[in-house]
């Protein structure tokens, strides 16, 4: 990827080539008292808010070595920076892989994504990225090196700061090496996709669907333009409303099993369009739910290091959008979805049906993204014990904690007393999780 | 600082103003009863006990303890065995029990939603003919608290497939130490620092839980279940590892060694072969539609690794004779001998053979017998160490033997706890576990929850080393709170560990 999209006031880049030179050059930072920004693919570097101050960039892709991989113990240690198409390379290798959505996995490094903890379609079924982190090692904002877990599946030693590491966005200690959990991989997958014309035929599927035998692995509502002429579903015209996305992972048999279910289920309810995609077309459409956070077609200038789709087949053309993740129960998804899109036609929205989570497009032509998030978004999920946060905003819109976030961490006391004590100076990312802001 | 019996009176009659009459308990004879819990080799009386039955309760209650400056405990139903409800010093328990309520039960969302004092058991039968079920199934299930599995990160039979109790947990209501209460969850994946996933398992020092929502799961459609007798128990930790890399996840993988199939022989007439060394009981669970190619591959596994003798279930009564001798396992043990101390480690699953190995050394070292159960799917060994609890010496050599055992596990790249916790037992063997800069990051976590040190002090992690041992030392933290009645704390640690 170009170094140009990092869109930090960078003064010097770094590339430590193991665990000694990164901590060494965290405690020269900590000496000069300059800010450091880790670095993996750059995929999500405009997720959280923007840096504060001008620092070094700490690049981990010199640190992508596979440590230790006894497959047969369902673990793998790797340092932070392999990305994770490697990754999951190396694994298939032995018929496993990491069962975790991360987009742009070619750059995407493993020690980004658990920094990150983004969640996608996988997470209903397989759980969060957090559930695959067993240890790690990492260094903190005085140039502590630590370890935190282990190398075993189970362990109840002390606190799991693993999880604490996990979702910290490198505002606590920069992940070097980590261990994790990984599964065999399904022997085949497939899904039922099924065009929907109203909003309460969806929440009755829903319902029908969490209180079957079946085991889908993701369960996913598809809304808005970017799903008007899918590449892999086809057309999505009114009066339809949404597509119901089932995925389902295993073996032949099971798969095969719970697709006629699915199909005689939905004949009952009289739905007429269902679609099955088998492979290659159903890993299509696995990339597609997990790409779906950074479609390059959507806002070509958030130049993800990827280039822009030039084709308009997502129906949006070259709109700039803000995209946001809102997290609810379950019951509340397709009430959700129906009211972001009812805001403005041209929102798209992704909803994670079975575990409570969408991610929406909201275009920037004529709303400000101020107001998208504080008349309209945040107040659409603060009934619901929700939360939300913005995943990526175009170059230019710069937005306060207050607005990335409805519950900004920096405002949470614990949180606070937290990163005090790991990163007393304030080094680490200044800015990217709202601290130093 | 310690203030002393005149100040126990004081806070007792201040929290029956808050509980109740009913609701503390403070006589020496009352209190004699929860000076340990399962783990019985170390004892600590509490000042005083609460029973709370409200969030509001739990609120004031804390809120004195700070003005007194007294440490607090939370305790479920005590069945710990690694002495996690042991009140290290003395201080104010605070029993769970009174909040045992069912609050909601949600299936559209899959979530339960309870008060910490519900028994694990007690949610099971209100799920039943719901088609959902809480996974988690601690052994101690039938007496063990939600709160407590939550506050441990309890595990049991069905971690391999199912996970810990850490992925059931969907939110949390707590009370932290200054007496704030807070809420995270039940919404997934909140930005920001993952509190929730620090809280599970941090076995009371980070705050008193008391509302839970948990994740719930679809029972299984079907069960295959079968028992394998294998002549050469290395043959029967291979077969375990094979299975996992033939790409199966078993809901269980169960193994018994030959020391505890003689109990079980003694006691029940299964019918074991005796010089069997190890029995182990395979379940896969699931759809129906994936079990019998699963399970072909199990028995083929199995036979290629020797088992002697393989029986399949085909019916739910079989299937529950299957189970029965791993269920009444421990209970056989009692025949064997007058006391027993259930340990808890976890190797990779590669490395069970050679940490079996180890165990029989240790155990012809120091003349302890050692019986083994193991959750073998996820590396997780509960050898049962067998003495005489009123013979100092065996004791003394119980002891010995399980910190060796334990550090056997580190040094085969394991942990010294899956499952139990840290409780009292296992504070020596954390610093073996892991180095001073690792325990520092722990602390620094703790001191930012409680930095009066109130909760559960001198419990999960051991006391802080002096400064020169650690690259970047932090400020110390505020003095420990100390115990009203200035009882020394007594932990084997603070005797300077084990041999």
């Amino acid at each position: 990827m170009s170094e140009n999209n990092f869109p930090f006031p960078e003064v010097q880049r770094f590339r430590p080539a193991s665990l000694e030179e990164l901590a060494e050059l965290v405690r020269q930072a900590v000496a000069s008292r300059t800010p450091i920004y880790p670095i993996g693919g750059g995929t999500s570097l405009r997720y959280g808010g923007l840096p504060t101050r001008p620092g070094w960039g700490l690049s981990l892709q010199q640190l992508r070595r596979m440590v230790d991989y006894p497959a047969r113990d369902l673990t793998i240690t790797v340092e932070a920076g392999l990305p994770v198409a490697e990754l999951q390379t190396l694994l298939a290798q032995q018929g496993q892989w990491w069962p975790v959505d991360a987009p742009q996995p070619d750059q995407a490094t493993v020690g980004g994504v658990v920094a990150c903890n983004l969640n996608g379609p996988h997470r209903y079924a397989w759980g969060s990225v957090s559930d695959y982190v067993l240890g790690l090692t990492a260094v903190d904002g005085q140039g502590m090196v630590f370890a935190a877990g282990s190398r075993v599946v189970k362990n109840a030693a002390g606190y799991n700061l693993c999880r604490l590491l996990a979702g910290s966005l490198g505002a606590l200690a920069v992940i070097a090496q980590v261990t994790l959990r990984v599964q065999p991989l399904p022997e085949t997958t497939a899904f039922a996709a099924a065009k929907l014309e109203d909003w309460d035929l969806a929440d009755r599927l829903l319902r029908q669907l969490m209180q079957s035998q079946l085991l889908p692995t993701a369960i996913q509502l598809a809304v808005g333009p970017a799903w008007t002429d899918d590449p892999v579903l086809g057309e999505l015209k009114p009066p339809a409303k949404a597509w119901l996305i089932v995925g389902l992972e295993g073996s032949a048999k099971e798969v095969a099993w719970q697709v006629e279910q699915l199909q005689s289920a939905w004949q009952a309810e009289g739905l007429r369009q269902v679609q099955i995609l088998r492979e290659p077309q159903s890993q299509a459409m696995w990339r597609r739910l997990v790409e779906f956070p950074v479609l390059p077609g959507l806002d070509s200038r958030l130049a993800n290091g990827l280039p822009p789709v030039p084709n308009a087949h997502h129906g949006v053309g070259e709109e700039r959008f803000l995209v946001v993740q809102a997290g609810v129960l379950p019951s509340q998804v397709v009430a959700l979805a129906a009211r972001w899109v009812q805001m403005d036609r041209r929102i798209s929205v992704l909803a994670h049906a079975g575990h409570g989570s969408l991610v929406g497009y909201f275009p920037l032509d004529g709303v400000d993204a101020r107001r998208w998030l504080q008349e309209s978004i945040f107040p659409s999920v603060s009934s619901q014990h929700g939360h939300v946060h913005v995943l990526s905003a175009p170059t230019g819109v710069v937005l306060s904690p207050a607005e990335l976030w409805s519950q900004p961490p920096c405002q949470d006391r614990l949180m606070q007393a937290i990163k005090q004590r790991f990163d007393p100076d304030g080094i680490l990312n200044p800015g990217r999780l709202g601290f130093d802001a | 600082m310690h203030a002393g019996w005149a100040a126990v009176s004081v806070l007792a009659r201040k929290f029956r103003r808050i509980v109740g009459w009913d609701g503390v308990l403070s006589t020496p004879s009352d209190l004699a009863v929860y000076e340990c819990d399962g783990y019985t080799l170390e004892k600590h009386r509490p000042d005083l006990v609460v029973f709370p039955r409200s969030t509001a309760e739990v609120v004031e209650i804390v809120r004195l303890c700070g003005q007194y400056r007294v440490p607090i405990l939370a305790r479920g139903a005590g069945t710990s065995l690694a002495g996690g409800c042991t009140p290290l010093g003395g201080g104010v328990l605070v029993a769970m029990t009174r909040m045992n309520h069912i609050l909601q039960i949600d299936p559209r969302n899959r979530m339960a939603v309870v008060e910490p004092g519900v028994l694990n058991v007690q949610l099971a039968r209100a799920l039943e003919g719901t088609g959902l079920h809480f996974a988690p199934d601690p052994s101690s299930q039938t007496a063990s608290t939600l709160g407590g599995n939550v506050a441990t990160n309890a595990g049991g039979p069905h971690t391999l497939k199912y996970g810990v109790t850490g992925n059931h947990v969907l939110g949390l209501e707590v009370v932290l130490a200054d007496g704030s209460c807070l809420q995270l969850g039940p919404a997934l994946d909140p930005p920001g620092y993952d509190l929730l996933g620090l809280l599970v398992g941090s076995e009371g020092t980070l705050a008193i839980l008391t509302k839970l929502w948990l994740r719930l799961t679809p029972n299984p459609q079907d069960y295959r279940t079968l028992r394998a007798v294998f002549a050469d128990v290395e043959d029967a930790c291979n077969a375990i590892s094979d299975i996992i890399g033939q790409g199966i996840i078993p809901a269980a993988m169960e193994l018994m060694d030959q020391g505890i199939l003689a109990a079980v022989e003694e006691a029940y007439h299964f019918g074991f072969p005796l010089d069997a060394e190890a029995v182990v009981i395979i379940e896969v669970d699931g759809l129906s539609a994936g079990l019998d190619e699963q399970l072909a591959r199990i028995v083929e596994v199995c036979r290629r690794w020797n088992a002697r003798q393989i029986l399949h279930a085909s019916s739910a009564e079989e299937r529950t004779q299957l189970w029965k001798c791993r269920k009444m396992a421990v209970g056989a043990v009692g025949r064997l001998s007058p006391s027993y101390c259930i340990q808890d480690g976890v190797v990779p699953r590669t490395q069970l053979p050679r940490i079996v190995r180890r165990i029989a050394e240790i155990s012809r070292q120091h003349h302890i017998r050692i019986v083994n159960v193991a959750h073998a799917g996820d590396g997780n060994i509960h050898p049962i160490l067998l003495f005489d609890q009123d013979n100092p010496e065996e004791v003394r050599r119980a002891l010995a033997a399980s910190y060796e055992l334990l550090a056997a596990c580190l040094e085969c790249g394991g942990s010294i706890t899956a499952e139990h916790g840290v409780g009292v037992e296992k504070l020596p063997l954390m610093p073996r576990q892991f180095a001073p800069a690792d325990l520092e990051a722990m602390r620094r976590v703790r001191e930012a929850f409680d930095p009066e040190g109130l909760l559960a002090p001198g419990k999960l992690l051991p006391a802080k080393p002096p400064p020169d041992q650690l690259a970047d030392a932090t400020p110390p933290a505020n003095p420990p709170a100390a115990s009203l009645t200035g009882q020394q704390s007594f932990s084997l640690y603070h005797r300077g560990g084990l041999p």
